[in-house]
């Protein structure tokens, strides 16, 4: 039994760590996030709970929140250019977030999953 | 209609597309104004169909048009002043210009074909969070230059109660130019008018200010749901203002009376809420204005204007369609100088009162067209309105009037609005028949033809 604790307890830490970090709950600075999206002119088509031209963030979180690679999907989906399709029909490149910091824009995708 | 108005105005219609057509088709015409060349967007991200904002376009003004694409950056400086230039082509003929004995001069430009407006903007970034938007144009009707519009600002946002809160300042030429939506006066339909003066009394913040003010004015959007503005306005006459009313005939005796007195309050707000492909803003405006009698005799004293307003701005946009009505109602009283009772006015205070409602519908962005309705009415003045005059007086002295605006729009390219506009008159300064002696409403009918390009 002394033996199988600690097992556990790794286990259960992991597990935690692991859905924490699946939510982005724990990880993400908002002010970071909120500056990063400011700069980038995120949230002239975003809204954190309301949609503008593009999906309100919480709606964004929630279609991806507890999925696996949402994060890498997040992050591929604002510095990639990659095309996205509008209410009337029209596709465009989505904007590219202005930083090339990797950690930054983890965290502004870790933030936007934590919604 | 008879036949050979019919051809006449045919032919009017086919001389403004061949205009419209041979400027699009100019290969120095780079077709895309300043703004779209700024953001790297076609202009339909902003507009349903221009100058109508949809929500990103809301997005973009509310933050001072400062945003730019990284191609847009990495431009020398030089090339990244944002110019613009426009030209309206039109021809406006009045269904009647002699009946009840008005002259030929009550109708300038009736029947020609003109250069109704030739403009060139400054729209967008200036540097940082500064941006603006302002039109220096030639007249055609009254063929003078001036300062059509000026609205420059500073934009930011914040985190409010864990929402964006976008705010800035806007130092502007005309309440609610600043405005988001098109529900309100300076952005309402129609956007351009005729060349015709036959038009129904209006009150203060009914564009009876524009060009001829200057003002500063506070402005937040929280949350992309609720909208508002505070500001103050003076004369734009003389004092720092005075760039802002370039080319207006302040000396002359048409303008005596739109000297504000001191500073007049304005306020604005409006909840906006989206439903997938709808969206709906509902508010409120006005403004508080004391304005001279006469700036040339100031012992005539000011008479007090106080305008309250409602308005609703409904877009809906999905795949090829777009559809958008719009309501005001604006409310104005008007309180009149003592010693002017019984010289300049009958009474000692009236209302003006008016209703528009419009609605629009556009396919592919390319088709389209709208029907408006509007209603003038308010307490009869017999010194105000019953002036002799044949073409704009009343013989019941009554300011009421309505009636029907009908248009068709094409859109050849994004840029370019091809336009039929139709409008009839139930009532004209309160009388559907011989609303001054030998005149009626309907004779101040009239059919628009417009081109108007931006590029």
């Amino acid at each position: 039994m002394n033996k199988l604790f600690p097992h556990l307890a790794v286990t259960v830490s992991l597990s935690a760590a692991s859905m924490l970090m699946a939510t982005g709950a724990f990880a993400a600075d908002e002010a970071a996030a909120r500056a990063l999206a400011r700069q980038s002119d995120c949230f002239k088509c975003h809204g954190v709970s309301k949609k503008i031209d593009g999906p309100a963030w919480k709606e964004v979180a929630a279609k991806y929140r507890g999925k696996p690679g949402a994060e890498a999907r997040l992050i591929e989906h604002i510095t990639s250019g990659e095309k996205v399709k509008f209410d009337d029909g029209h596709e465009e490149a989505h904007k590219v977030v202005k930083s090339k910091d990797p950690n930054e824009i983890k965290n502004l995708v870790d933030w936007i999953l934590s919604l | 209609m008879h036949a050979n108005k019919l051809w006449r105005h045919g032919r009017s219609l086919f001389m403004l597309m061949a205009v419209s057509i041979g400027i699009v088709a100019a290969p120095a015409a780079q077709a895309v104004p300043s703004m779209a060349r700024q953001t790297g967007y076609e202009c339909t991200k902003c507009h349903t169909v221009f100058p109508e904002l949809n929500p990103f376009g809301r997005q973009f003004k509310i933050g001072a048009f400062t945003m730019s694409s990284d191609k847009w950056d990495a431009k020398p400086l030089a090339e990244r002043i944002p110019l613009s230039a426009a030209l309206i082509v039109s021809r406006t003929k009045t269904s009647d210009t002699s009946a009840g004995g008005t002259e030929a001069d009550e109708f300038p430009r009736n029947g020609k074909v003109i250069a109704q407006t030739v403009a060139g903007y400054y729209g967008g970034k200036i540097a940082g969070n500064f941006g603006a938007l302002a039109q220096y144009n030639y007249d055609g009707v009254e063929k003078t230059w001036g300062m059509e519009m000026f609205d420059a600002r500073y934009g930011n946002s914040t985190t409010l109660v864990n929402e964006e809160l976008a705010y800035g300042v806007t130092l502007n030429n005309n309440p609610t130019v600043s405005d988001i939506y098109s529900s309100t006066p300076a952005w309402g339909f129609p956007h351009v008018g005729t060349a015709a003066a036959q038009m129904p009394a209006a009150s203060l913040i009914d564009m009876t200010l524009a060009s001829k003010v200057g003002g500063a004015a506070v402005y937040g959007m929280w949350n992309n749901m609720v909208y508002g503005e505070v500001g103050l306005y003076r004369t734009a006459k003389d004092g720092a203002f005075r760039f802002m009313s370039w080319g207006q005939p302040w000396g002359s005796e048409e303008l005596a009376g739109s000297v504000i007195k001191g500073t007049a309050p304005y306020w604005r707000l409006a909840l906006e809420q989206t439903w997938g492909s709808h969206n709906l803003a509902v508010g409120t405006y006005g403004m508080v204005a004391d304005v001279w009698q006469d700036i040339n005799d100031k012992s005539m004293g000011a008479n007090r204007f106080r305008d309250i307003a409602v308005d609703a701005n409904y877009q809906y946009i999905e795949g090829e369609h777009t559809a958008s009505a719009r309501a005001t109602w604006i409310n104005e009283k008007q309180k009149w100088n003592s010693n002017l009772v019984g010289v300049t006015a009958s009474n000692t205070s009236n209302t003006l009162k008016t209703f528009r409602t419009d609605f629009h519908y556009y396919y592919k962005r390319q088709l389209g067209g709208g029907l408006q309705f509007f209603r003038t009415t308010g307490t009869s003045d017999d010194l105000r309105y019953n002036t002799g005059d044949a073409l704009m007086g009343s013989a019941n002295g009554s300011p009421n009037s309505k009636g029907w605006v009908t248009e068709l729009d094409y859109l050849p390219v994004q840029n370019v609005k091809l336009a039929l506009r139709y409008t009839h008159f139930l009532e004209f300064n309160g009388a559907r028949t011989d609303y001054t002696p030998g005149r009626n409403a309907s004779n101040n009918d009239n059919i628009f033809l417009m081109a108007w390009l931006l590029f």
